[in-house]
């Protein structure tokens, strides 16, 4: 018997005791593990055979690599077409008659030509641009993808073409290839000319990547992508590109835009509910709790070069498509879930204003204050969302934030161990009185859904009376 | 399951015939460069050396037409032979740059010094007039053979390397 079905014995035993189950249902639980582990249990000569075959697979594989340029060409190359073809025809094959060895087998294949495009590198020599094989790959793998209904092709075909927008549009010399090169100060025809037609290129490549998600893929896999392409976004700022400016001021003002890009794209449903993503708060969080150390920043490390047109355009489409995006998700009906709304939607745009301020007048002190107030009401906000929906972990969430920021600043602002210790006493004693409030709210959010007093039973006798609610 | 088969024939299709065209392009002239290896690793096809060589930088070449503004841009380069090494090898060195090139003959006469593509790289790297690869940098090797390259002195290889009919160059096999 191995620790689950210890556990679950025991607590079986436990339930039994309570009453919550009968003793013939506690033994038809135990019935129905026992027939479940008895199917999931590979007999021990399985595990040899199949460790044995592995064995001799490496040691092929091993012996052939130690040969591998006494073999000629001719033979490599052909070796690599009947692997495609096996691999190929047990892609057609398999899937009917064993489902999982058919799922891993087309994802073997679906690896392969990459693995060919090396070999013919390899074999022929040579070297050059590392985008081209990623594209060809994507080519030769394009049926798989859309065609094998198999999820997991789908999504390394989507993260083939996430790698390939990286790869192309970081690396020096690529067709698609957005960093400059070597000539700074150039006229715009430069751009128009040289990085436009790569710049059109690489978003043809996102939205395809987006329609093979769409069609083939939901959930996590089109939060990874949307992840991606916001952290390409970025890239372009950081990296050598014509976009680039790591002055403090853009880069919180784009990191504002790009967190409400999130937010719009990640559902508008959420935005209209009030209902708070546990990713995009954490960055709208990290972004304030940075901004609340422009405080003794210098100004020259905020300065923006106003010449630097082309990263100001992007630094605009870029915020003002997260705007839109975040004011056009239309209010929920309901005032409570309309009020909840534009409380989001007010600290979802308020790190863009923030930017703002900074970016163009430089009020990285004003800032500050701001950020820190922000930091304390998302954090309430949090709360009373657990609160008001029943999750303990937003709440948890919340009270960390309050507790970080309050920590922080209090160490930043009253220096001294006296100073800081009266500080500390004042916040615990405010955190107390949130706890509280906090508390009655929930307890009295309960009654109104069961309909009775929460330490009463609904005979309205103490609840310790014995008389179950 | 037809898409499969179509999928693998598209596939066969595309490896054959990249393996015809590498067969071809190995006919043309075989000409030998100087090098300077190192030794980086490469994920996609194991072990290699990293190449760079002299008629990659373009110093006291003639240039024809404009030099390329942006970095990627195809150019062709004309090399010729150049017998003055210490021990009597013919080595070939840049000559002059075009771009764009000239159209390349299919069957090009060594005597007159042959045309081979490229990309230029960059003004920035090491002076002179810019820099060109040409898809030669990395010469792969077997696992069985690292102690073996491990060993020889940076700078001593020469690369014999066949002229494609496109221009192309490909790497033969190094020569001491």
């Amino acid at each position: 018997m191995n620790w689950r079905d210890r556990w679950l014995d025991r607590q079986l035993d436990g339930w039994s005791e309570l009453g919550l189950i009968s003793a013939a249902q506690a033994g038809a639980i135990r019935e129905q593990r026992a027939r479940e582990s008895a199917a999931a249990r590979v007999a021990p000569f399985t595990i040899l055979a199949s460790l044995g075959g592995v064995s001799i697979g490496v040691g092929i594989i091993l012996l052939v690599a130690y040969n591998w340029e006494n073999i000629h060409r001719g033979w490599k190359l052909a070796g690599f077409g009947l692997l495609l073809a096996g691999l190929a025809e047990a892609s057609a094959r398999l899937p009917r008659t064993r489902p999982t060895l058919g799922a891993a087998t087309i994802l073997v294949w679906m690896a392969a030509p990459l693995a060919g495009i090396g070999l013919w590198g390899q074999v022929y020599q040579l070297s050059g641009d590392p985008l081209m094989p990623l594209l060809v790959w994507l080519a030769l793998t394009a049926p798989v993808a859309w065609l094998s209904g198999n999820a997991t092709a789908a999504f390394v075909h989507a993260a083939g073409v996430v790698v390939a927008v990286f790869t192309g549009s970081h690396v020096p010399g690529s067709p698609l290839s957005l960093e400059a090169r070597g000539w700074w100060g150039e006229p715009p025809g430069e751009f128009r000319t040289t990085f436009a037609p790569a710049l059109a290129g690489i978003m043809a490549l996102w939205t395809y990547g987006a329609v093979v998600l769409t069609r083939r893929l939901g959930g996590a896999s089109r939060w990874l992508f949307l992840v991606a392409f916001l952290f390409w976004l970025w890239s372009l700022s950081l990296w050598h590109t014509p976009f680039q400016c790591q002055a403090m001021g853009y880069q919180a003002t784009l990191a504002a835009g790009l967190i409400a890009l999130y937010w719009g794209a990640l559902g508008p449903a959420r935005l209209a509910g009030g209902r708070s993503d546990g990713f995009g708060t954490f960055l709208i969080a990290l972004l304030l709790y940075t901004m609340t150390f422009f405080w003794r920043s210098h100004a020259p490390a905020f300065d923006f070069r106003e010449e630097l047109y082309v990263p100001l355009g992007f630094l605009l489409a870029m915020t003002a498509s997260g705007v839109l995006l975040v004011a056009a998700a239309g209010a929920r009906s309901g005032r409570e879930a309309r009020v909840a709304g534009w409380l989001l939607r007010g600290l979802v745009l308020l790190p863009v204003c923030l930017g703002g301020l900074i970016l163009f007048w430089g009020l990285t002190g004003t800032v500050a204050v701001i950020a820190n107030l922000a930091l304390l009401a998302l954090g309430i906000l949090l709360m009373v969302e657990g609160v008001r929906r029943n999750l303990p972990g937003r709440i948890n969430d919340g009270t960390a934030l309050l507790g970080l920021v309050i920590a922080t600043r209090f160490l930043d602002l009253f220096g001294t161990m006296l100073r800081s210790g009266f500080a500390f006493i004042v916040a615990g004693v405010a955190f107390i009185g949130l706890a509280w409030v906090l508390n009655r709210g929930r307890q009295s959010l309960v009654v109104r859904a069961r309909g009775f007093d929460v330490g009463r039973n609904p005979d309205g006798s103490p609840r310790d009376a014995g008389v179950a609610p | 399951m037809k898409w499969v088969r179509w999928t693998l024939l598209a596939q066969l299709l595309f490896f054959g015939g990249w393996a015809a065209r590498e067969e071809w392009n190995r006919q043309g002239p075989v000409i030998v460069l100087e090098t300077a290896p190192v030794d980086p690793r490469d994920l996609l096809s194991g072990q290699y050396l990293q190449l760079s060589y002299r008629i990659s930088r373009l110093d006291g070449v003639r240039v024809t037409g404009d030099l390329p503004r942006n970095a990627g841009a195809a150019v062709a380069v004309r090399l010729v032979p150049a017998p003055d090494r210490p021990d009597g090898r013919t080595v070939w060195r840049a000559a002059e740059i075009a771009c764009p090139g000239p159209a390349i003959p299919v069957r090009q006469d060594p005597a007159q010094g042959v045309w081979v593509t490229g990309r230029f790289t960059a003004r920035r790297f090491g002076g002179g007039l810019g820099w060109v690869e040409y898809g030669i940098e990395r010469y792969y090797f077997n696992e069985a053979r690292v102690k073996e390259f491990a060993s020889r002195r940076s700078g001593a290889f020469l690369v014999e390397c066949t002229v494609g009919r496109d221009g192309r160059l490909a790497i033969r096999r190094l020569v001491e």
